[in-house]
């Protein structure tokens, strides 16, 4: 069975292996470009620019819902494993999971009520590149 | 055993990078997978045929970026996270059943694990983690993350109603249970003696519709803002070669999504009313067991990959009105409709099925 584990770990290591060969190959690539190019002709700019980037304003109004989001997120593995325990677990485990779920929905209820998923205006629209 | 799996590593990998992401971006954006760059110092040589795609992403992988990200580190760690997490969980989705060859069970799934379900959410909050942090703006970090953690909430509690129907969190399991047909004759009275034994193939969105639209909408949803803005072109903050992973990450997303839609609710590879068995047993009586074992596993694979590739063209109009929907609306959808409708149909088929099995 822990077999089964390599093919995940195996396609894990192509994903990330495939990535560092990129850049690896981009970089050796640039250098070797670099090194037989006159400094005037090279296409290729240096990257001592950065960007200018706002720092410091407060998004706070978003982490009341984004907790409310992971704890859900969190909540429903349990879910996944109610559900594929559902005949063992029976009535009993209905009930237990319609108090977890209950509780669960109190966060959600609780976001409405303080108007969370209100919060979004306009300017978040174009914040998140949606309007121009 | 384990010349088997890196055969299924080497062969998905191949089929997704080669076949699939390509196809897909010609499919839906009407253009070729790689950007329209200028000839560079590779495809400025007369290079023809097959070379030249290849001369275009040496170009494209070396350009460098005129504005990096302060933390360009933290930037290639975070795109190599976008690209290999959705990757990875290709190995959980069975792109076949289950076969008998030479006494030996053979599984068409790169990794059969008995939490499958499980890591498909893993990997989507690996992603979501990843592209959070590739996003320019501190200012619109946390609205993008809460935009992505509110879709993947619907995703995970409709696939926990799925595993609900079948019991199980096993991706293979639910593709062998697919690949029969239940009857639903007892629906019909004595006087509808034709319809009795009508039967349907057991495919998981014919148990769970709702589960099905909502997973198809939420995890069109968590797509619906990358890291990369639309006005993102290599050289411009990302470099060359992080603009190809990231690009290429987005298609394996869409594709991720229409595999697990045709794994978990469309049959995977199997043939409505032709079974796998029956398949074996019909072209056994000619060629022998062993070799129509090895034309069904051919025929089911195949099957699987015209209908990922017939979901994401179907997709298509859906993603985009997705896309199109604004912050607001995206919220609202998902916390006043999606969420409180997953749960309710988690109670609801939870309580049909408790009712089944008592009433049995």
């Amino acid at each position: 069975m822990l077999v089964e584990y390599l093919g995940l770990i195996g396609l894990l290591g192509v994903g990330v292996g495939t990535a560092i060969f990129v850049y690896a190959l981009a970089r050796r690539l640039r250098t070797q470009l670099a090194q037989s190019r006159d400094e005037h002709d090279s296409p290729i700019e240096p990257t001592s620019e950065t960007l200018d980037l706002p720092v410091g304003s407060s998004t706070s109004r978003y982490f009341f819902i984004a907790i409310v989001g992971l704890i859900l997120q969190a909540g429903s593995f349990y879910f996944y494993l109610w559900g594929a325990s559902l005949r063992e677990a029976g009535l009993m485990g209905l009930m237990v999971m319609l108090g977890f779920g209950m509780c669960l929905m109190m966060g959600v209820f609780y976001s409405w009520a303080r108007g969370a998923v209100s919060y979004a205006t306009e300017s978040d629209d174009v914040a998140l590149g949606k309007k121009d | 055993m384990l010349l088997g799996i890196g055969f299924k590593v080497v062969l998905i990998t191949s089929v997704l990078l080669g076949v699939l992401v390509p196809t897909r971006a010609r499919l839906l954006a009407g253009r070729s997978a790689l950007p329209e760059i200028e000839d560079g110092p590779f495809s400025s040589h007369a290079v023809v045929g097959l070379i030249r795609p290849l001369a275009q992403l040496l170009d494209l992988i070396v350009i460098d970026a005129r504005a990096a990200l302060p933390r360009r580190r933290e930037t290639h760690i975070a795109v190599a996270v976008v690209f290999a997490a959705p990757l990875s969980a290709f190995a959980v989705i069975p792109f076949g059943s289950r076969y008998l060859l030479g006494g030996s069970e053979i599984d068409l799934v790169v990794a059969n694990l008995d939490w499958g379900i499980l890591w498909l959410s893993g990997a989507a909050m690996l992603s979501i983690f990843g592209s959070i942090a590739l996003v320019r703006d501190p200012e619109k970090r946390v609205p993008h993350g809460v935009v992505k953690i509110s879709f993947a909430v619907g995703a995970g509690l409709a696939l926990a109603a799925l595993a609900m129907v079948f019991g199980t969190l096993c991706p293979t399991a639910i593709a062998v249970a697919q690949d029969q047909n239940f009857s639903i004759g007892g629906l019909f009275g004595p006087a509808l003696v034709g319809f009795q034994q009508l039967q349907l193939p057991a495919w998981g969105a014919l148990f769970q519709p709702i589960s099905l639209l909502l997973y198809t909408v939420c995890a069109l949803g968590m797509l619906q803002t990358s890291g990369a803005d639309a006005s993102d072109e290599p050289g411009s903050r990302f470099t060359g070669a992080q603009y190809l992973l990231v690009r290429t990450a987005e298609h394996l997303d869409h594709l991720l999504v229409a595999s697990v839609v045709v794994a978990l609710f469309f049959g995977g590879g199997a043939l409505p009313y032709v079974s796998g068995s029956s398949m074996i047993e019909g072209i056994g009586a000619y060629f022998g067991t062993g070799l129509a074992t090895l034309l069904c596993m051919a025929i089911h694979t195949s099957v699987f990959f015209v209908k990922v590739v017939m979901v994401v063209a179907l997709l298509g109009s859906l993603d985009r009105r997705i896309k199109g929907l604004t912050f607001a609306t995206s919220l609202n959808l998902c916390w006043k409709v999606v969420v409180p409708l997953s749960l309710l149909n988690l109670f609801v088929t939870a309580y049909f099925l408790l009712a089944v099995e008592t009433a049995q």
